[in-house]
């Protein structure tokens, strides 16, 4: 297996160039406030859909619940940034604490699925993100039905890609240790992985453990960039496009999927223009991308 | 020196009685055949020594330590290592992927050195593919340490699968079927590295092998299994000579 990012210091310098360009444009103001939130939606996607390949990629497991994980790390994120009020580091504790707390519904959820495949696993991960959702719906302390308002706005572009920057660093990290090793072995084939010694049931928690807290980091900057939360932004929808630009950028493969997550978050916007066949338009561009995929593939272009 | 102590073991499929008061000893660096007709039980008792299956009865002492019921992965820690008749490689990983996957649990640094890449990262995943290349060298697979497993022929993902379960440092190997697919000239090139192997990392081999011949010439002891029991077992002459086994494997 060829790793995506073999030169670390390539990478760092390319994605702090990236930065600096991105800055540089928006201090001589060519790129507005909406661009900016674009591009700060955009690096929440990544961290999102990079997350998401780690079980789903790495692991091998169909999972519809990555909503959850997020809304998890939202909404709780919101709640402890409203209680610190305005402390000085009250958002990195928010964002930190949201991530833990969806790191902790991360072991549960891999506790109950430890010996679920497949279909199994994936309907009661969807069901998981439902229960979420229903729960947040009914809960009067963050807003219920009528949804959380208030929440500073703390999000800018700088913060999510930072962070989406040391996201990508830390899951390439992972999964060139022994611990990616022994979840990619376990993706293979689950006898020869205990054969060889690796504790599978470990394994998969890890796994679990470390794309709930991710994408419990993804919630949290998603709340404080909208500065409103509803349970609706957390349905089934959202669960399937994450999984879309990980099946689209291939399973597994980082540098694809991050692709497809830039693709797919610019989409709506470029179709804006033509909003009542957005959907569809939207729709028709996905499965020509998958068509063009799968004959690449075929041809042995990538991969 | 016993390293491996296995009485009275037993288990059922359903109805059926897939094995029956089986009993093994093997001794340190000891080379030991087991064979048997087609569903004798064979690939089962390999099964019950990795934890695959849990026996219904009776006892597996590896090292003086009793493992019944521990899981695989903690038995392959303590000390078999395994590989398998139908080939279970990670077939889109690299070849040196999979022999480092085989060392698994000899790594020794921790999950937070890992991802900070810290010194004993560096080092550590250095040394241990060096060893892994030259494990890979054993049988000339090195060569293609960066090539997906799925690409190799079959003989050799066999190969693979044996230098993978040595990666682990076993007291115990067990080797399934290893020449299976193998053409007369490989086998027999096998058998002679599996020879080698045993006297050179000092490890006790059980080796299932359907051809009685190859057993035969590389095995001071044999087992003989057929419908789930043992029907004869101890050196090799004794073995061959055994009436019951006259009849029921040589079928004369
Ligand atoms: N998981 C299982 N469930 C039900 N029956 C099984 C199972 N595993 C093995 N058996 C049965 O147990 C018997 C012994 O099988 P085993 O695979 O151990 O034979 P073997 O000696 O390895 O044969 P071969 O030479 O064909 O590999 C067979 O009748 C087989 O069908
Ligand atoms: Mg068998």
């Amino acid at each position: 297996m060829k790793l995506r990012f073999n030169n670390n210091f390539k990478y760092i310098i390319f994605t702090t160039l990236i930065f600096l360009f991105i800055q540089l444009l928006s201090s001589f103001n060519f790129l507005n406030r909406y661009y900016q939130g674009i591009l700060t939606i955009m690096c929440i996607n990544i961290i999102l859909v990079v997350s998401l390949n780690i079980i789903a990629g790495f692991l091998g497991q169909l999972t519809l619940g990555h909503a959850g994980f997020m809304a998890i790390g939202a909404y709780f994120s919101a709640y402890i940034t409203k209680l610190l009020s305005n402390t000085y580091f009250s958002f990195p504790i928010a964002l930190f604490l949201g991530s833990l707390m969806a790191g902790i519904f991360g072991i549960a959820v891999a506790l109950i699925t430890l010996r679920l495949k497949g279909d199994y696993l994936a309907i009661i991960t969807l069901a998981f993100a439902e229960v979420v959702r229903n729960i947040l719906l009914n809960l009067d302390v963050v807003g219920g039905a009528s949804g959380y308002v208030g929440i500073v706005k703390h999000t800018n572009f700088a913060y999510a890609y930072l962070i989406m920057f040391v996201v990508i660093i830390l899951t390439i990290s992972v999964i060139k240790s022994k611990s990616g090793r022994a979840i990619l072995a376990i993706k293979e084939d689950e006898i020869a992985a205990s054969a060889s010694g690796v504790d599978v049931g470990n394994y998969k928690i890890l796994a679990f453990v470390f794309s709930a807290f991710f994408a419990g980091l993804a919630g949290g900057l998603y709340a404080h960039y909208m500065g409103i939360l509803e349970p609706k932004a957390f349905r089934l929808d959202k669960s399937v496009e994450i999984l879309v630009m990980c099946v689209l950028g291939g399973m597994g493969n980082l540098k694809g999927s991050i692709i497809a997550a830039i693709i797919l978050t610019l989409l709506p916007e470029l179709l804006q223009g033509i909003s009542s066949y957005r959907t569809l338009l939207y729709a028709v561009v996905l499965i020509v991308m998958m068509l063009a995929k799968n004959h690449l593939t075929l041809k042995g272009g990538v991969k | 020196m016993s390293i491996l102590s296995v009485k009275n073991l037993g288990i059922n499929f359903g109805g059926l009685r897939a094995l029956d008061k089986f009993h093994l000893e093997i001794n340190k660096g000891e080379l030991i055949g087991l064979i048997g007709p087609n569903g004798a039980g064979k690939t089962t008792v390999f099964n019950l020594l990795t934890g695959v299956y849990q026996a219904s009865e009776g006892e597996i002492i590896l090292d003086n330590q009793k493992i019944n019921g521990l899981s695989s992965d903690k038995i392959a820690r303590i000390g078999i290592s395994r590989t398998f008749q139908n080939i279970r490689l990670f077939q889109n990983l690299s070849v040196l992927d999979n022999v480092k996957i085989g060392m698994h649990s000899k790594y020794e640094y921790s999950f937070i050195e890992g991802i900070l890449k810290l010194k004993k990262y560096k080092l550590e995943e250095k040394i241990k593919e060096e060893e892994a290349l030259k494990l890979l060298k054993i049988f000339n697979l090195d060569v293609f340490a960066s090539y997906k497993a799925s690409s190799l022929s079959y003989g050799k993902q066999r190969e693979l699968e044996i230098v993978r379960a040595l990666a682990g440092k076993p007291k115990l190997l067990l080797l399934d079927e290893p020449a299976a697919g193998m053409n007369p000239n490989e086998t027999i090139e096998l058998m002679n590295t599996i020879k080698k192997i045993q006297e050179s990392f000092e490890v006790a081999i059980l080796l299932i092998e359907h051809d009685m011949k190859l057993v035969l010439g590389i095995c001071e002891k044999i087992t003989v299994l057929n419908y789930g029991r043992v029907l004869s077992c101890g050196k090799k002459d004794d073995v061959i000579n055994d009436k019951e086994v006259i009849k029921a494997y040589l079928g004369e």
